[in-house]
């Protein structure tokens, strides 16, 4: 949430379920109408698909065949409330056949159908075919936030989808498939765990804002 | 000085702007065909229909959409067709529009421009009427302008769309038709600087949008009754140029605030505390408000002319502040 690095084409994440999804077709409009072949891409959660937000988007996305792909993290539970308490809807790539999206429902914890559906809805984007929809079935192994107990969930739940988690199953993939090595895999998670403790390093030790920067930024160009 | 509309003001200023840089893009229920008050006729056929963009009535969605743009570098100019339906767009105008740049540490700019056009007026009753401006300066990231003339309607229009924040812009619908003079050229009126429409010594009156018009009817009224008013207009909310305000209440010594808008919680309210904050040694009577009722605007044209605030209100309020309320 609040994330910004434009230096890598990430603009924004937002506080406000389903509130990014139509800046993300703004982006769009941009990447259609200055021809680079640059395509937009959203990720909201399941909780986001019964907003305004989400149903206007859809409709004006699919209406201007903007280069934009939606990507649904369907993980079951709306903060404590799972999805069936919030819509009958049981796959919200539904809503994308409502307004003549393709779409696709799949295992979200499975790396290579997500990769390969991303990557066709990216090449209808680019050909000016417009929006995809693309709906991960997932689960969060964690609460809605941190510390959050979870007790609105089973602990046979967690465990069923602790045994399908995606970066295990992918890791098993490549090793099985002797793609990668053991100690290839090993030098992964360490450079993965290298660049977030580094993260929280410079984090923690970075000064405190001053009472000064209370009010900058407010307005740009001041 | 050629003379011009209010409409024709605003509308040669979103075409000299979209001449002038191509980001410049415009988006908004019907504004291809011109919109209902022909804001924007004629544009779509100028610059195209990828330059002038109809959209779905999505309010929220259209206002993050342009949002979206304007991160990316577009300068949209989003058309809200009656200010009543900006309340679909609240969380994208300010949860996103006002508060990306702060959120980020001033990375994200949000050069966008929302064309609003309020007032009562005609019996359109109260979803088709309302003043909103005070909602809108109480969000820090947001800038509010409401201009009363042509030539203001069109200069700072031209400087809302070059300003890198977003500027919400006010139109008053009864004053589409009303006609002044409007330089030629390419000309901004920098936002957050008040206009003395009238000099005067003994009361200032401070009058938004169409209500201007009204005062500087008052001001001409009470001149005969030997009653010198200073007419004010902000010309935006948000800044607020209240030197040029303080300066005046000097002179003066009383303040009157006229607005549309609904008294209870109005723009005035603000206006008066600054006022009195910054000048209350120079006060001479408390500072007066005039504003509509604190009710929904009517449709029944015997009570929207109740509701809205006329001359008549206007020379009370600046009598009472002089102390002449019964002679």
């Amino acid at each position: 949430m609040h994330v910004v690095a434009m230096a890598v084409g990430f603009v924004v994440a937002t506080g406000i379920v389903g509130g990014s999804i139509p800046l993300a077709l703004g982006a769009a409009l941009v990447c259609r109408e200055r021809r680079k072949g640059q395509v937009s891409v959203v990720f909201f959660g399941d909780g986001a698909g019964q907003t305004g937000a989400f149903h206007e988007s859809l409709n004006i996305a699919s209406l201007w065949r903007l280069p934009v792909i939606f990507i649904c993290e369907n993980n079951g539970y709306a903060e404590f409330t799972p999805l069936s308490a919030h819509t009958p809807v049981a796959h919200l790539g539904e809503h994308a056949q409502t307004y003549h999206i393709p779409n696709v429902t799949l295992d979200g914890n499975d790396v290579l159908a997500v990769r390969k559906a991303v990557t066709e809805a990216v090449g209808r984007a680019r050909s000016g075919e417009g929006p995809s929809f693309v709906e991960c079935l997932t689960y969060r192994l964690r609460g809605h936030y941190e510390g959050d107990p979870a007790k609105y969930r089973e602990l046979s739940e967690v465990a069923d989808w602790k045994a399908k988690d995606p970066i295990r199953r992918f890791t098993t993939f490549l090793l099985e498939g002797k793609i990668s090595s053991a100690e290839e895999m090993s030098n992964v998670r360490r450079h993965a765990q290298e660049t977030v403790e580094r993260a929280a390093e410079f984090a923690l030790a970075s000064p405190w804002p001053t009472a000064d920067d209370l009010t900058r930024h407010v307005f740009a160009g001041e | 000085m050629p003379q011009q509309s209010y409409l024709e003001a605003i509308r040669e200023g979103l075409r000299e702007e979209m001449a002038r840089d191509s980001a410049v893009t415009l988006l908004g229920e019907d504004v291809a065909l011109g919109g209902p008050f022909g804001a924007t006729r004629g544009l779509a056929k100028e610059f195209g229909e990828n330059r002038v963009i109809n959209t779905p009535i999505s309010e929220g969605t259209v206002m993050g959409l342009a949002t979206g743009a304007a991160l990316l570098g577009f300068r949209p100019v989003v058309e809200v067709m009656f200010i009543d339906f900006i309340t679909l767009a609240m969380d994208q105008l300010v949860n996103h529009a006002a508060k990306l740049h702060y959120m980020s540490g001033g990375q994200l700019r949000v050069p966008l421009t929302i064309r609003a056009q309020g007032g009562a007026g005609g019996s359109s009753g109260a979803h088709h009427s309302q003043s909103l401006e005070a909602w809108f300066i109480h969000v820090p990231g947001l800038k509010v302008v409401m201009p009363s003339t042509p030539s203001d309607a069109k200069g700072l229009l031209k400087a809302a769309i070059r300003d890198d924040n977003p500027v919400l812009f006010i139109e008053h619908r009864g004053l589409y038709s009303s006609r002044g003079d409007v330089p030629d050229g390419d000309r901004t009126v920098p936002i957050g600087l008040a206009s003395v429409r009238r000099s005067g010594k003994d009361v200032t009156v401070l009058a938004l949008s169409r209500m201007v018009d009204v005062a500087i009817e008052a001001a001409g009224e009470l001149a005969g009754q030997g009653i010198s008013v200073e007419v004010i207009d902000p010309r935006s909310l948000q800044p607020l140029d209240l030197e040029t305000i303080v300066a005046s209440v000097r002179k003066t010594n009383r303040l009157v605030v006229v607005h549309e808008a609904v008294e209870t919680g109005g723009a005035g309210a603000e206006v008066a505390v600054r006022v009195q904050e910054a000048a209350f040694d120079y006060l001479d009577s408390p500072i007066i408000r005039v504003g509509a009722p604190f009710t929904p605007v009517p449709f029944s044209p015997v009570l929207e002319q109740q509701f809205v605030p006329g001359k008549d209100q206007v020379i009370r309020a600046v009598r009472k502040a002089v102390g002449r309320v019964n002679t």
